[in-house]
């Protein structure tokens, strides 16, 4: 006798006890359409970040107000500046997105320099004043991270697209 | 020999800096991705700019992956949060009715849900089938041809003869049960063998 077929969100499991079911799911797996090459490329060249990767301290994404149903609530509209923090143990940096560039500030507050980085190697280098505030014109398209080096300390935020 | 490898061995190669070994991840997942932001909606440039973003994470994730058969679930729902992001972004230049336009509504987010799961489902048995034996997949692969071969034709294609092709899938289907990717896969989904499926492909590695 069949045993009784479970349900995830009303769709039925596959019973890939069955040759003929794991046959079936089989052909659908192996003919699923290929990727385009350019994406493929993009995914093979990633990995040349893996030596710095490796090499300074990571900062995670703490705060995304994209992610903030609460700030959907307030009305914050499409167009409104996005913000995001990244924040370590004790260092981080903040920053609010807008068409027209990038405003931030290291965390703590202090003087150092932020490199804005793009996944293709390009960078730009800009100072962080005594408050450690900056600015970047707007970037072009993609996922960028930041380089930040304070006094004491340098770190590297995760991949962002914005 | 990159396809040879298991998928633990293939996450420690690439995390020792093996760029065949990270090439083979990326052939083996970048359909996974693809699926996923499908699902969203989003503009090919859009979706591109997801798909990168996932593979840049991966990248500074190598290092902490301690259980590689979570590696699916694991891209999945990344991809997925990178593809809620990303709408939000889209949404600043296209014009979006502000009360649904860029909600995900509860319906489409059940019907997400399924598609993930379907595509996860389709990845493990890419995984499964890559730990065959090269003429094992061939097999699968003229078995699963659109439009299909006849028995007649891969007979001719394989050199075996007609009577054996039977036979010989029902064999290997069950060597596709016991690989490492599929019973990894049934286990996780409630121990279960007979049923796939299950809330695996949303499990965090973390």
């Amino acid at each position: 006798m069949e045993p009784p077929r479970l349900e995830v969100d009303g769709m039925p499991s596959p019973n890939w006890s069955n040759d003929d079911e794991l046959m079936r799911d089989v052909g659908q797996a192996l003919r699923t359409e290929p990727v385009e090459e350019r994406i493929l490329v993009a995914a093979r060249a990633a990995f040349t970040w893996r030596t710095m990767d490796a090499e300074l301290d990571l900062i995670g994404v703490l705060y995304d107000s994209h992610l903030d149903e609460a700030a959907l609530v307030r009305g914050n509209s499409p167009g409104a500046p996005r913000t995001l923090v990244f924040h370590g143990d004790d260092l981080g940096v903040e920053i609010e997105v807008s068409d027209t560039g990038i405003e931030g500030q290291l965390i703590p507050p202090g003087p150092g320099e932020v490199s804005l980085l793009t996944a293709d190697g390009t960078h730009a280098t800009v100072t962080a004043d005594e408050v450690g505030c900056f600015t970047f014109p707007a970037p072009p398209r993609g996922p960028i991270r930041l380089d930040c080096a304070l006094e004491s300390h340098r770190f590297v935020t995760e991949w962002i697209t914005i | 020999m990159a396809e040879t490898y298991d998928l633990p061995a293939l996450v420690r190669a690439s995390a020792g800096g093996d760029q065949d070994a990270w090439n083979e991840l990326v052939r083996r997942y970048a359909h996974l991705v693809m699926t996923v932001t499908r699902q969203f909606r989003l503009s090919p440039a859009d979706a591109q700019d997801v798909s990168q973003t996932v593979w840049l994470r991966l990248v500074e994730h190598l290092t902490d992956i301690r259980e590689p058969a979570a590696l699916a679930g694991w891209i999945v729902s990344t991809t997925r949060h990178e593809c809620l992001r990303q709408r939000r972004v889209a949404g600043r230049t296209v014009p979006v009715d502000p009360i649904n336009g860029w909600q995900l509504d509860k319906p489409e987010a059940v019907d997400i849900d399924s598609r993930l799961l379907e595509a996860e489902r389709h990845q493990v048995l890419r995984d499964g089938i890559a730990e065959l034996p090269p003429d094992h997949r061939e097999l699968l692969a003229l078995l699963s041809a659109d439009p299909p071969h006849s028995y007649a034709e891969i007979s001719e294609i394989l050199g075996i003869p007609v009577g054996s092709i039977g036979p010989t899938r029902g064999r290997i289907l069950g060597k596709l049960r016991e690989t490492n990717a599929i019973r990894t896969y049934t286990e996780a989904s409630g121990g279960a063998a007979p049923t796939g499926g299950g809330r695996h492909a949303l499990a965090e590695l973390e």
